[in-house]
């Protein structure tokens, strides 16, 4: 069910949601998430519930801390990728006023009503308005247990204020939904893409969830019927594989990518 | 050794060299991994998928839909890993411009 991009048509936030079919022509789009793994094809389905939620382009941002010193970010770009190039070359990822607040807040919230401190948050702010998102929701999607991991949905109109008027709370409750949609999926695919590429088995991940549960050698070797040097050499093996110094950082990193 | 240097440069030219994964999906990437890409086509356009490792650490995967040749071009050129991988971008415009049949 293709959704016409509001662009240009003079249509109010307001009329896209007032519709009688809203919410079930974004939900119908989300939906073929379910049969999707490749990335590429997830843009084209975020481009389209962009559509149908009443916003002109889109981006959702996943970033995950790899250890102390990286973080990794997988994006979806439903918006001109050419502001991603300025974003990166300046390196701004560390000064987002966006997301800086989406690594703290879980609360959907208008660009408009996050404020800007310095001269490169506001220059970061320009920058987006420069590519089309003088009006903007931000919908964050974190996740619990200490985890590094987040997301955010970012949602924007080339019309000032597109956002501050009627049917912002219906477009607000569906957004959070749509984020949190995209937001379980790349949990899914990096959990597929960690197993794939450092080849964990399900024997691995019972390991890691004793380690992630604090259980000592001792616990984990009498639980799983084997001796302590063998539990001790598969922790070895399994550092190795996930390439982190230690058993502590491989139940961490098993965590962040969702496989306990 | 003229055999094996040319051999390493054989492997090098083909790693960058856009290549058919399946039916429609086409890959380039650079020799040291810095960055890779995936093109595929959809109905309305072209999908891009842009790996790049970052300097300090990490990855950054960007996923993109392009609707146009122009647009996909533009993003092509303002991307300064091109300085440093020329081939590399050459064949993604060249890969990028045959999916949209231009």
């Amino acid at each position: 069910m293709p959704c016409s991009a509001p662009e240009g048509s003079q249509r109010t936030l307001s009329d896209v949601t007032r519709a009688d079919d809203y919410f079930a022509r974004v939900s119908a789009m989300v939906r073929h998430l379910d049969t999707v793994r490749d990335p590429m094809r997830a843009v084209e389905l975020l481009r389209q519930a962009t559509l149908c939620m009443g916003a002109e382009r889109s981006i959702f941002a996943s970033f995950i801390r790899d250890d102390a010193s990286c973080e990794s970010f997988r994006l979806l770009l439903a918006c001109d990728p050419e502001w991603l190039i300025d974003y990166e070359q300046q390196r701004w990822h560390e000064d987002d006023p966006w997301l800086a607040y989406a690594r703290v807040h879980c609360e959907p919230v208008r660009g408009s009503e996050i404020p800007t401190h310095t001269a490169a948050q506001r220059a970061i702010v320009e920058l987006a308005e420069r590519f089309g998102f003088r009006s903007s929701v931000i919908v964050p999607t974190p996740s619990s247990g200490g985890l590094s991991r987040t997301g955010v949905l970012c949602l924007g109109s080339a019309t000032p204020n597109y956002f501050e008027g009627d049917g912002y709370l219906e477009f607000k409750l569906v957004a959070r939904g749509v984020a949190t949609e995209f937001h379980d999926w790349w949990i899914a695919r990096m959990k597929d893409e960690l197993i794939a590429s450092a080849h964990i088995t399900s024997e691995d991940i019972v390991l890691l969830a004793h380690e992630r549960r604090g259980h000592s050698t001792k616990v984990i070797a009498r639980d799983l019927h084997s001796s302590i040097t063998s539990i001790n050499s598969r922790f070895q093996r399994l550092n190795f594989k996930l390439k982190v110094p230690n058993r502590r950082a491989a139940a961490r990193k098993a965590a962040e990518y969702g496989l306990i | 050794m003229p055999d094996r240097l040319y051999n390493e440069k054989t492997r090098r030219d083909d790693r960058a060299r856009p290549r058919p994964s399946d039916t429609q999906t086409v890959t380039a990437a650079s020799s040291d991994g810095v960055v890779m890409f995936r093109l595929s086509p959809c109905p309305d356009g072209i999908l891009v998928m842009r790996i790049q490792a970052r300097a300090r650490g990490g990855r950054l995967v960007q996923s993109i839909h392009f609707t146009d040749d122009a647009s996909f071009i533009r993003w092509c050129d303002a991307d300064r890993l091109k300085f440093t991988y020329p081939l590399v971008y050459a064949n993604l415009r060249r890969s990028g411009c045959a999916l949209f049949g231009t």
